[in-house]
Parts: C-alpha cells; sequence; structure tokens
C-alpha cells in the first residue's frame, strides 16, 4: 500500500509541449496557444529537441515539430524518435509550410500522427492537438491499467497455488495422523521426489526431460501417494504385527481408493497435478517385475512418476519407525533395497537413486 | 497611430491575426514592429544579388511564412508567386515578382518604422 502513495501519480504526468522550430515567431505563436494547458519547452532545431526528449521523454505530452530546420531538421529528428521508440509514447505533428503530397507521405510513414499546415490557426492546431493526446493519454493509462491487473492476476494465481498445496498436505497429513505418524513423512517423500527427479534429468535419462513446473507438480502429486489410506479401517491400518491375507488385500485397495477420491475433485481433468496424482495413487505399489499391485503392471508401463514416488516410499518407510517395525540406517535400507527384499525396482532408477545418494547424503535431502 | 489603424493601413486582418497569436495583443504587436529587423529580407537580397535562384525560393519562402504569421498579406502573396515561378523554373517571371516582393517589404517597413508609430 505503501507503494502505490509513493509513486508517480499518473495523471498529470505528461504536464510539458515541446515545440520545435528556428523561427522564433512561430514558437511564440505556438506557445501562446498552448500556454494555458502545458508548460512550454522550446528548440530550435532537431538536436536541442532530441536532448529535451531524451530529458523530459515521461513529461512530453507531444511535440510540435517544423521540418526545415538547421542543424537537425525535422525528418531527420523523427527518424531519430522512431528508432527508439519514442513515437509510440509521445505523438508528433509536423508543422509545415510545404503540405506536398510527397512530404506528407514521408511524414506520416515515419510515424508523426498528424499534418498541419503553416500558417496555423490556433483554435484548430489546439483541437487537432488535444484530441490525440487525450488518445494517447487515455491508451497509457489503459495501459497501466492492465500492467497492474496482470500483476494482481499473477499474485493471485500464487496465493490459490499455494492455498491449494496446504489443503493437499493438511489433508495428506491427516491421514497420516490416523497412522500415528507425524505427518513430516509425505513432506519427506515431495522432497525425495523432488531430488529424484531433478537427478534423473541431470543425467538425461530417456523420458525425464522434466520442466522445473512439471517436478513441482509431480512432488505435490507424491504428497497424495497414499491419500486412498483414508478409506481403510483404524485396525487395519494401526495393527502393530503383521496383516493377515484377508487384511493386507483390503489395505491393497487404498490404491484404487485414492484414485476414486481424486476423482471426486472437479479440476480433476484440467489440472496436470490431479493426472499425475492419480498415477501415483493408483501405481506406487506396482514393481518392475509385475508382482506389485493392484495392476501388476511391468518395466515401463508404470510411469516413471509412480516409480519415482515407490522408490521413495520405501526408502522412507524403511528409514523411519512405524507401528510394525523399528528404523533401518541409511546403510541397511540401500542394502534392502538393492537387494531385492522390498520388490524389484527399474534398474536405471536404483542407479540414479545410488547416485543421488553419493552426491548428497540422505539426512540433506528433506 | 492606433494599432488597429495601423494594421488597417498594412492591410493587415486585425481580427484574424490576433487569433493567430490568442488574442494576445501585445505579443501580436511586439512581433509586428520588431519586423523591419528581422534579417530574411536582407538574404533575400543577397540571393538575388549573387543571381543564387535556390537561395533566392529559401528565403521567399522563409519571408512568406513570416509575412503569413503577421498578417502582412500583400507580402505574403507576392512572396508566394516568386517562390512558385522559380520552383516551376519559370527564370523569366523571377526579376519582376522579385521586384513586387521588394516594394510590398518596402511600403510596410516604413509604415512601421515612421514617427507615428513609435
Amino acid at each position: 500500500m505503501e507503494e502505490c502513495r509513493t509513486s508517480p501519480a499518473p495523471f498529470g504526468a505528461r504536464d510539458l509541449l515541446l515545440i520545435v522550430d528556428d523561427m522564433e515567431l512561430n514558437r511564440a505563436i505556438l506557445s501562446e496557444a498552448f500556454r494555458g494547458d502545458y508548460q512550454i519547452l522550446e528548440a530550435e532545431n532537431g538536436l536541442e529537441a532530441l536532448s529535451l526528449i531524451n530529458q523530459y521523454a515521461h513529461r512530453i505530452a507531444a511535440v510540435l515539430l517544423d521540418v526545415v530546420m538547421p542543424e537537425m531538421d525535422g525528418f531527420q529528428l523523427l527518424e531519430e524518435l522512431k528508432g527508439r521508440d519514442l513515437l509510440e509514447q509521445i505523438p508528433v505533428f509536423l508543422i509545415t509550410a510545404d503540405c506536398s503530397e510527397e512530404k506528407m507521405h514521408r511524414g506520416y510513414e515515419l510515424g508523426v500522427m498528424d499534418i498541419i499546415g503553416k500558417p496555423v490557426v490556433p483554435y484548430f492546431v489546439r483541437r487537432r492537438v488535444s484530441s490525440v493526446v487525450e488518445l494517447f493519454q487515455t491508451r497509457e493509462r489503459l495501459g497501466r491499467t492492465v500492467d497492474l491487473q496482470d500483476q494482481q492476476l499473477a499474485r493471485q494465481a500464487l496465493e490459490i497455488q499455494e492455498l491449494n498445496r496446504s489443503i493437499i498436505e493438511s489433508l495428506a497429513t491427516a491421514i497420516e495422523f490416523r497412522s500415528g505418524e507425524s505427518g513430516s513423512h509425505v513432506r519427506r517423500i515431495s522432497a525425495l521426489t523432488d531430488q529424484l527427479l531433478r537427478q534423473l534429468r541431470e543425467e538425461g535419462q530417456v523420458g525425464c526431460a522434466f520442466s522445473d513446473e512439471v517436478i513441482d507438480q509431480i512432488a505435490a502429486a507424491a504428497i497424495l501417494h497414499d491419500v486412498g489410506k483414508i478409506a481403510i479401517p483404524d485396525q487395519i491400518l494401526n495393527k502393530p504385527g503383521r496383516l493377515t491375507a484377508e487384511e493386507f488385500e483390503l489395505m491393497k485397495t487404498h490404491t484404487i481408493k485414492g484414485c476414486e477420491l481424486l476423482e471426486q475433485i472437479p479440476q480433476y481433468r484440467t489440472n496436470p497435478l490431479y493426472l499425475y496424482a492419480h498415477d501415483i495413487c493408483r501405481h506406487h505399489h506396482e514393481r518392475w517385475d509385475g508382482r506389485g499391485y493392484p495392476d501388476g503392471l511391468k518395466g515401463e508401463d508404470i510411469p516413471i512418476w509412480a516409480q519415482v514416488v515407490a522408490l521413495a516410499d520405501v526408502y522412507d518407510a524403511l528409514t523411519n519407525e512405524r507401528c510394525y517395525k523399528p528404523p533401518f540406517s541409511h546403510q541397511e535400507a540401500m542394502e534392502m533395497i538393492l537387494g531385492g527384499q522390498c520388490g524389484v525396482f527399474n534398474p536405471v532408477l536404483l542407479d540414479t537413486f545410488r547416485r543421488l545418494f553419493d552426491s548428497a547424503p540422505p539426512n540433506d535431502l528433506c | 497611430m492606433e494599432f488597429q489603424e495601423l494594421c488597417g493601413r498594412l492591410s493587415v486582418d486585425y481580427a484574424a491575426t490576433l487569433a493567430r497569436f490568442s488574442g494576445n495583443e501585445g505579443l501580436f504587436r511586439r512581433f509586428l514592429l520588431r519586423f523591419p529587423s528581422d534579417g530574411t529580407f536582407a538574404k533575400l537580397q543577397a540571393a538575388q544579388a549573387a543571381g543564387d535562384l535556390t537561395g533566392m525560393e529559401t528565403g521567399a519562402h522563409t519571408l512568406k511564412g513570416v509575412s503569413a504569421n503577421l498578417g502582412l498579406s500583400r507580402l505574403q502573396t507576392a512572396c508566394d508567386q516568386l517562390v512558385q515561378a522559380i520552383r516551376r523554373g519559370d527564370e523569366a517571371a523571377v526579376p519582376g515578382l522579385y521586384a513586387q516582393v521588394e516594394q510590398a517589404y518596402r511600403a510596410a517597413v516604413e509604415l512601421l518604422q515612421s514617427e507615428e508609430v513609435r
């Protein structure tokens, strides 16, 4: 808010009129015509005019320009202004006794707004200049308004995105609380997924040329991987010992339940985050050899983002305490994963996973 | 002599010329009385003496602009005719038209420098 008050007022910012003519009499007549509306700047030739325009570019409402002048003539000045894109901001009027077709054509080609014949009639000059100046100032004002609105929209979009993300996190955390965990599991998985995707991209692995935006979306979607656990009864979810075959079958449905839940979200079809989340929910228990669940997908049929989250999920489950087991060390967890005790993973992904831990200790990741 | 009367004797359209100065009679008067010291005619004269047609065209063109602004319509018309003749290459007409310019100029200057005005 402070910013708004201290920035220069958009209105009345262009309070100067520049008159360029080598004849004092001509300048005096034009000055007199516009004295009531503007502060008048006068220049005797193009060079003088150019230095005034450079100095006051944001305050000059219009330039009244004679053609024939010593030093730099009107057309040369126009070329200079055109080259600096100033004619878009400041309307220029040629004031000339020579209204031949050729001269007028050249003037308009160079971007003058109007050509006014000498000797001038102040009343008409004022009318013609003021209507164009009004047009320019309205356009400038609208342009500024649109810029402000764009900034506002971008800010609001970001707020919505952050809100969206925090709702997702709250939901996932609430589900984790049910399993007696702290909620940090989903955040660690999200961070590990992010790191793994970046490592895969950096190594130039096939199908891993993700944009930063896509990586952000997948990492956010990873948070939702276990959202289907909301449909799993407490006594199964929090059972300290081994699950029976029947209980395990029920537990496995959290993948499909998660997808069903996501499908209830209105933005499901348009927001890529939910499409990634859908794949991740459904397939984060698939294994490379086809012995995972629920679909028994094999190899490349499992979307890479689901493979990455699956690996991150397993690693994090191993290295942290669960109701049914104590935490394993990083070394133990790596040996178990690489030894196939947690199912078979994509060998390329495992290599990348190992290299990731070579370059950054696991503690630094999350 | 009243300023308006002077304008009448110079064939200056007082109302139209005053409007050109946005109704500021002081400014109008100042520039009209300063006209005798304007150097444009001297440049035209020098170009004529040197037989420099381009210089004459420029001089006559500038003088035409000044006289038009000041409402000196006879001088303006004479200058315009001279400029046109030079532009269309009618050299035979130039001396006669130049003489008209000179005559109109001297008549105006004589009036403006007369004791009555001062």
